[in-house]
């Protein structure tokens, strides 16, 4: 397999058909000439002039949706002073046409006429076949009949009316009848017949033209039917039988005959007027289905007989006439091969059949490789392996913050305790060994390696993070140990400075002391002599002077004494700091709420962050998916498709490409 | 009016059954009130007491001097309200015509007063009707009588008293029912205040058809002549408006008319004058005039039978009858310019024909002369029928044409309008003239049912009718139909463009083969394949 990417790949098949047989189907001259009336005058072609016999001052024209030939006699006729009754179909108006100036017209509508006619008089005459191509001169007995089937729908079944005032028309509902018109005989010459009936050929009949459905059990000799896709397994029959079936646009409506008797059925959509013709009619029909027509149904024909000729088929089952095809393109249903391995030379089981007109057939189809659902979801496998790697990056993230903590706490003692700088220099060494294999670390990923080696890996991550966690022990300790060292020195400055001030006071207050006690002992003698004096004095006012005296001694005698007691405990303190020793008295350890978490300076390693390691290993190609409980294997590549095979077999998981846009 | 205060003697009529009780045995015994009269309505009474009680009804002028009931008396012997006379001054209200008399309307009795007005009393030169009955105009129930007014040197003196009052004299000559009736309306003085008059209506009792060809030489000649021998005013055609076409009669103003006895009368309505046509031509125009309105108030398609119809019932039995007027011939009646100028009419008369589905010899195109029988139509083709207009056809005539010679096993008649009592009675001949061909026969009869007695037609048929409704739904056949199953042949029916049933007799108690006469009727022979779908069903055996 090459290195191309796996996508949908479209392949194609060739096949030559000149050979092929067509049963039946109707074939389409091109080049024959166009259709010509052979008829007379029984069956003249709209646009000849209408020539009456009899009274002309009463026209009936009965009006269908299309027919202009039969509106111009009457309008002629109108003209001339003949009252015209024309019955037409709804939404009709004679407004915009020949008619409107007629002065004596009454019109009458309904939702539908059965065909297009004229009564004037003894003369009557019938429009119709397709766009009313053909005008039939009725015998005196269809006139007869045609007048009152007139009469019967004109009276009876008009559900408008208007005559002209002015030359506008204003339609109002038909009054009512003023009479009852007899109901036309089931067997007049011309009648009324359902919408679902149809000409059925008698059985004398040789010659019939259906518009649509199919002839009795008559035995025709020629047939003469619209072309189309359906019904050829009874024209089959007909063509077996020796029946010419053939078709050309003559315009005609429903019509069978035999030369002598024969009928016409008009087409309609409520009722469909019959006319049986008269010998002469007949006759003239037979003439008309007699001439050349540029369709024939035929059987057993090898198309490549018919290749680089104008002319047309209609198959059976066609919607329409189709020409020979120099060759047809197939697109066959695209290819879903299951296995990936089968999609180079996946090719239809089946091949669909070409057109019958085909000569070469060409058949493309599309494979399309087999795609991991949409939807799919990464196997857990890779999820696994997803959250180990996802636990490895975060154990390396907390070493590497941690060592570089390290850093930071080795920089800082080196700031605060010069005398600490070799021991760092230790420290720094370690820290360096311990980035190194920590880059290494970095380096690999649990999941690239596998079950075994992803253990290796976490392995000596673990050793690594021990290291970490001793070097910051270390340097925690040094630390402290520097720390307790330069508050001993501190506080024996504190004390030697106490003792050498204590000293320097001390005589400075004995002095006083002495001071005091000679100031007490004087006072006390003269109090001592005025407590003698008082005794003695017996002058009043001497003797008040002397309670003066005596009051003022003993105040300066109690403070003097209160003044040496106070110097005599100063005394004693400063002899006593003087007389005390040194002694270190370690800075008390600041303990936090929850000693525990703080008591390491570096953070733990978080080891249970790494989830239990998968037994299996991730694919070496592709990616591994998983959908409904199905694992596949996607690869991009044609080139993976062996190796991805066999991871696909190792891990229980269909070889796919990517899904599908 | 006049009103007054006069010296009077007085009656008034009071409820006196005793009385009442004494005229009425009286008027059942020779109209005489004796002795033994009063003894045998009284009885205990002593003669000398009857012959006083009879002096009272002499007085009271219930019988006269020989005991012979007055007209008084036979009032109270029907009312039992006799007179009760008084005397006294009464205000009187009186009115004075020559139909009516010197009437009192009213009478109240005054209280005497001295108010020395000797000066103010005036003479009543026309006094009242003395001794007649007066119902007072106020209150019709009080009823007196004027015995006498009591004067010196019969000089009747009164004392006029204002009035506001007013009385109108309203006289109807009905010439029609020949009775004449007048009556009183305006006001009468009551106390202090104005009443309206109340009055029931009186009559002259006149000869008013005599007085009709008094006036007819006089006041009616100006507006016509007076035909006394059939009562009509005969007109000319361009005098009449519409209404007084349809309705032959006309309201005329006379200036003034008299009343022989009873005075003269100015500007006086005539109304409801009976007319008729002055002369052939006018009865012709007033003939067209009315079918032309007729058609155009009433449009619809009309077949040339239903114009004939038409026209013949808007003149026969009218006064237009007699001169025979003239329904043209289709083609001058289409195009006369009242028709041909309105498009609607023209269109309702000319589609009809044009459009007919009926042979030509069956729409009689021709003229149609009324009251007159029409021309023997040519023998008609085979297959049809017409009956001619007054061509004197009995019902017989017309069933056997219609049966053809063909004994009948069941026949259906087919017609909208199986009611009413001519029709009925039309129904009874047709039945009588089948069942003169196959006695007893039974006749089916299908009809609408709104207005129909099916019990009445059943007891004439034999048969109980059938509904339109539940024979043909909503698509009711517009024509009638006569069908017939024979016994023998094939089944066939008529078409008709009337109905047989319109035939009428012109003598009490018709029969079968009573001449009718007939509206245009006319039929084809249909067979079976023709006919609407429920019609052919029971002509060929579907549908019983």
């Amino acid at each position: 397999m090459s290195g191309d990417p796996i996508v949908r790949l479209q392949r194609t098949r060739t096949e030559d058909r000149r050979k092929a047989v067509l049963e039946t189907a109707w074939l389409h001259n091109l080049q024959a000439p166009a259709w010509h009336s052979p008829a007379d005058e029984l069956f003249v072609e709209a646009g000849q002039p209408f020539v009456t016999t009899g009274s002309d001052e009463v026209v009936l024209l009965m009006l269908k949706r299309g027919t202009s030939a039969a509106l111009e006699h009457a309008a002629e006729l109108g003209h001339s002073g003949a009252r015209v009754y024309v019955l037409a179909e709804q939404e009709w108006t004679p407004a915009g046409t020949a008619l409107k100036s007629v002065k004596r017209l009454l019109v009458r509508r309904l939702a539908e006429v059965p065909a297009s006619g004229l009564v004037v008089g003894d003369t009557a005459a019938l429009w119709c076949g397709k766009a009313s191509a053909w005008r039939l001169a009725l015998t005196p007995a269809q006139a007869t009949a045609f007048r009152q089937i007139f009469l019967r729908i004109f009276w009876h079944d008009a559900v408008d009316e208007a005559w002209s005032t002015d030359g506008r028309f204003k339609f109002t509902p038909a009054q009512v009848r003023p009479f009852d018109v007899p109901e036309i005989a089931i067997d007049a010459c011309v009648r009324r017949v359902p919408a679902g009936e149809t000409l059925r050929a008698h059985h004398s009949h040789t010659h019939a033209l259906l518009n649509a459905g199919l002839p009795g059990d008559a035995s025709l000799r020629r047939l003469w039917m619209p072309p189309s896709g359906l019904q050829t397994g009874r024209l089959r029959h007909l063509l077996d039988a020796g029946c010419s079936v053939t078709w050309d646009e003559c315009g005609l409506p429903d019509t069978t005959t035999d030369g002598r008797t024969g009928a016409l059925l008009l087409a309609g959509k409520g009722m469909r007027l019959r006319l049986e013709l008269s010998t002469d009619q007949a006759a003239a029909a037979l003439r008309v289905l007699d001439g050349p027509a540029a369709w024939s149904l035929l059987a057993g024909l090898e198309i490549g007989a018919f290749a680089g000729k104008q002319v047309q088929f209609w198959l059976p089952a066609a919607a329409g006439p189709s020409a020979l095809s120099k060759e047809q393109r197939i697109e066959v249903s695209t290819l879903h091969p299951a296995e990936l391995r089968d999609v180079p030379c996946a090719a239809p089981s089946t091949w669909p059949s070409p057109s019958a007109l085909a000569l070469n057939v060409t058949y493309t189809w599309d494979v399309i490789p087999p795609a991991v659902p949409n939807g799919a979801q990464d196997d857990p496998l890779v999820g696994q392996w997803r959250n180990v790697d996802r636990g490895w990056e975060k154990r390396l993230g907390v070493v590497s913050n941690a060592l570089m903590s390290t850093s930071g706490v080795r920089a800082s003692i080196g700031q605060a305790f010069k005398r600490l700088m070799s021991a760092l220099m230790g420290f720094e060494r370690a820290e360096s060994r311990l980035w190194t294999e920590l880059k290494a670390l970095e380096a690999e990923r649990p999941s690239a390696v596998g079950p075994v080696g992803a253990s290796r890996l976490l392995d000596q991550l673990g050793r690594l993070e021990d290291d970490i966690g001793k070097l910051h022990d270390d340097l925690e300790r040094a630390q402290r140990k520097a720390r307790e060292d330069v508050e001993r020195e501190r506080q024996r400055a504190e004390w030697e400075a106490t003792v050498t001030a204590a000293k320097r006071e001390l005589p400075a207050k004995a002095a006083q002391l002495a001071a005091t006690r000679a100031d007490e002992e004087q006072l006390q003698s003269q109090l001592e002599a005025v407590e003698a004096g008082l005794a003695e004095e017996e002058d009043k006012a001497a003797k008040k002077d002397l309670k003066a005296r005596r009051h003022k001694l003993s105040d300066q005698a109690k403070k003097a004494s209160r003044k040496a007691r106070q110097l005599d405990q100063q005394i004693e303190g400063l002899q006593r700091r003087i007389k005390a020793p040194f002694t270190y008295r370690p800075q008390p350890v600041l303990t936090a709420k929850k000693a525990g978490k703080a008591s390491r300076f570096v953070p733990a390693a978080p080891k249970k962050v790494i989830k239990a390691i998968p037994e299996d290993a991730l694919p070496a190609v592709g990616a591994l998916r998983k959908y409904k409980g199905r694992r596949y294997l996607v690869i991009d590549d044609w080139i993976d498709l062996e190796q991805g095979e066999a991871e696909a077999a190792r891990l229980n998981a269909e070889l796919v490409t990517r899904e599908r846009a | 009016m006049e009103r007054f205060a006069v010296f009077a003697e007085m009656a008034w009529l009071e409820r006196r059954p005793e009385i009442g009780l004494l005229c009425r045995a009286a008027r059942e015994n020779g109209d005489q009130v004796s002795v033994a009269l009063v003894q045998s309505v009284l009885p205990g009474v002593a003669d000398a007491g009857a012959a006083n009680i009879i002096q009272w009804c002499q007085l009271l002028e219930v019988c006269d001097s020989q005991g012979g009931l007055t007209a008084l008396g036979e009032d109270v012997a029907e009312t039992d309200h006799a007179p009760v006379p008084e005397q006294g001054v009464y205000s009187c209200s009186m009115i004075a015509h020559p139909v009516l008399g010197r009437r009192l309307l009213a009478a109240d009795r005054l209280a005497p007063s001295r108010d020395q007005r000797f000066e103010l009393v005036q003479p009543l030169r026309l006094p009242p009707d003395l001794g007649v009955t007066f119902t007072s105009a106020r209150d019709p129930s009080e009823r007196f009588i004027l015995r006498s007014l009591p004067s010196n040197h019969a000089e009747v003196g009164v004392l006029r008293q204002p009035t506001q009052a007013t009385c109108r004299l309203r006289w109807t000559l009905d010439f029609t029912n020949e009775e004449d009736i007048w009556r009183l309306d305006g006001s009468i003085d009551a106390a202090r205040t104005l009443l309206p008059i109340r009055h029931d209506g009186e009559t002259a009792d006149l000869e008013l058809w005599k007085l009709a060809e008094t006036w007819g030489r006089g006041p009616l000649s100006a507006h016509g002549r007076w035909l006394p021998e059939t009562r009509e005013l005969a007109v000319p055609f361009t005098q009449l408006s519409a209404t007084e076409q349809e309705s032959f009669h006309k309201s005329l103003h006379l200036d003034e008319v008299e009343v022989p006895g009873l005075g003269r009368y100015e500007k006086v309505n005539l109304e409801d004058v009976p007319i008729c046509p002055a002369s052939a031509d006018d009865a012709q125009q007033w003939a067209f005039s009315r079918l032309l309105r007729r058609l155009t108030t009433q449009r619809r398609y009309r077949s040339r039978g239903e114009i004939r119809q038409l026209f013949a019932s808007l003149t026969e039995e009218t006064p237009l009858e007699g001169f025979q007027p003239v329904l043209p011939h289709h083609q001058s009646l289409v195009a006369d310019d009242a028709v041909s100028d309105d498009e609607a009419l023209y269109w309702s008369l000319v589609a009809s024909v044009d459009l007919s589905p009926f042979p030509t010899d069956l729409d009689d195109l021709s003229a149609l002369r009324v009251g007159a029988p029409a021309p023997t139509p040519s023998p008609t083709a085979a297959g049809l029928v017409r009956v001619p207009y007054r061509g004197g056809w009995s019902m017989q005539r017309l069933v056997d044409a219609l049966l053809g010679g063909a004994l009948p096993r069941d026949i259906l008649l087919c017609d909208r309008y199986v009611r009413g009592r001519a029709n009925l009675v039309a129904l009874r001949l047709f039945v009588e003239a089948i069942r003169a061909v196959i006695p007893n026969q039974q006749l089916n009869v299908w009809t609408r049912e709104d207005g129909a007695d099916f019990q009445a037609v059943e007891s004439l048929t034999g048969r109980r009718p059938r509904a339109y409704r539940q024979m043909f739904g909503n698509g009711h056949p517009h024509d009638r139909y006569v069908l017939i199953r024979p016994q023998t042949g094939e089944a066939f029916g008529w078409h008709l463009t009337n109905s047989p049933l319109h035939a009428r007799a012109d003598v009490a108690e018709p029969n079968a083969d009573t001449p009718l006469r007939w509206k245009d009727l006319a039929g084809s022979r249909v067979t079976p394949r023709s006919l609407a779908p429920a019609l052919r069903g029971w002509l060929e055996g579907g549908a019983q």
